[in-house]
């Protein structure tokens, strides 16, 4: 599903990755854990061509990283950076932001599918037409998790996911990524809350 | 009209105590900048002059284009130095000034003016001028907007980007929040004219002997000019500078 062949990333003045390789096949959940400053959230960006390989090659089902499919390559993939700021005025409009992009049009979600991982994820749906202003760090933070899941993308990408939740809503976000069966996540954290 | 002696004038410049303690208190860090501003429209409008004495003189087409050319120069540099952008910056800002100033020039001077000479200096440099000037304080404030909340909300472009943006959708809310600043205070201007502030331009008409109604066209004309083509020199600029900024992966350099 994901196979990442020696890569090598540098920066003027450090290397965070060099000769890294890694294979994740279909459904895998993939956690990286440890302090600030190892690569983690690099090898992300490296997997969404954000960063540039000095060597190496990542392939995601099937297709290989480069720039003339480029749209076909990130079209697998949805991704949750860390400290994420989005200016809207409700949390309906955040929901609904990935689905404003060209590409993503046709899979508007239902209020339905929006209700179901609502509540896989522990949020109140009455919160959708709440604005932004009066939700919680962390209810924000499951509402554009929820989000990025309804893309449906074969491949999930989570920086600190569960970085502003209180344990209960953290394990409901993890909950779900293991209930996930077909999907392949790789997650940074800091947060041991799931090997707790 | 009443002339102005030079003590008199001198005596203005000890308002500046204002700004500068403004400045200091709140270490702004611009005093360096304040002094050199006002060191350099000092000796340019003493110069300039001179230089337009000259040049509405000679009134050769090239002499005019030459000079309009130094004013674009000096715009982009200046836009480049108070923006912090690199020098690579140049020509997109260079070039979004130059189009959208010719675009509108055009019209004033050939459609509305109907001048025989396209580059009859009179008219063309002070116009220019001002619209140049305007598209340079235009630039700054929302070129400095966008480059700060791009740098600091680079996670907002990626999120876009990795989930399905395309560059253009990607960009949006950052083109958004920059040209928002910019007509904000366009608009604001615009709203108080002729009620707050009467503008340089109608002023020095009036002052000069034209009647109130010929000022007051020429004022419409130019702040509807002035108007259309900050518009779009800050939208080319935008437009120009991620041409530059954002590499063949969609990445910011």
């Amino acid at each position: 599903m994901i196979e990442i062949r020696d890569i090598t990333v540098r920066f003027e003045n450090k290397t965070p990755l060099e000769n890294f390789s890694l294979s994740i096949a279909r459904g895998e959940k993939y956690i990286l854990e440890g302090v600030s400053g190892k690569g983690k959230s690099t090898l992300l960006k490296s997997i969404l061509g954000f960063v540039e390989l000095s060597q190496g090659e990542i392939i995601c089902d099937g297709i290989k990283l480069s720039k003339e499919n480029l749209v076909e390559y990130r079209s697998k993939i949805a991704y949750l950076p860390q400290s994420l700021n989005l200016d809207f005025e409700t949390l309906e409009d955040l929901i609904y932001y990935p689905f404003s992009f060209a590409i993503n049009k046709p899979l508007r979600p239902s209020i339905e599918q929006i209700e179901e991982i609502f509540s896989s994820l522990k949020l109140n749906i009455s919160l959708l037409k709440q604005n932004l202003n009066e939700i919680s760090g962390g209810e924000k933070q499951r509402a554009i998790f929820a989000s990025i899941m309804l893309l449906k993308r074969p491949i999930v990408l989570l920086d600190e996911p569960a970085s502003s939740l209180d344990s209960v809503s953290a394990m409901a976000v993890w909950d779900y990524i293991y209930s996930q069966k077909d999907t392949t996540f790789i997650c940074v954290t800091h947060n041991d809350i799931y090997n707790k | 009209m009443i002339d102005i002696s030079w003590f008199e004038l001198s005596i203005s410049y000890v308002f500046l105590l204002i700004p500068y303690i403004l400045i200091r208190k709140y270490k702004i860090g611009l005093t360096k900048d304040l002094f050199i501003s006002i060191a350099r429209m000092t000796v340019q409008l003493l110069f300039v002059g001179v230089y337009l004495e000259v040049i509405f003189r000679l009134n050769y087409w090239w002499l005019n284009v030459l000079w309009l050319i130094i004013m674009f120069v000096v715009t982009s540099s200046t836009v480049l130095s108070r923006t912090k952008l690199k020098k690579s910056f140049f020509l997109p800002i260079f070039f979004s000034v130059l189009i959208s100033v010719f675009l509108f020039l055009g019209f004033v001077v050939v459609f509305v003016l109907k001048l025989d000479n396209f580059f009859d200096a009179p008219y063309i440099i002070p116009i220019a001028g001002m619209l140049i000037g305007n598209c340079l304080s235009d630039l700054v404030v929302s070129l400095n907007t966008f480059i700060n909340n791009i740098n600091k909300q680079q996670n907002t472009y990626y999120f876009a980007i990795a989930n399905g943006a395309s560059q253009k959708e990607a960009l949006e809310p950052f083109y958004r929040s920059a040209l928002k600043i910019k007509y904000n205070q366009s608009l604001a201007a615009m709203a108080v004219i002729g009620l707050v502030s009467l503008p340089g331009m109608m002023t020095g008409q009036i002052l000069g002997g034209s009647t109130p109604e010929v000022a007051i066209k020429y004022q419409l004309l130019i702040m509807l000019t002035i108007f259309t083509t900050t518009s779009l020199s800050n939208f080319l600029a935008l437009k120009f500078i991620c041409k530059k900024l954002i590499n063949d992966y969609n990445c910011i350099k």
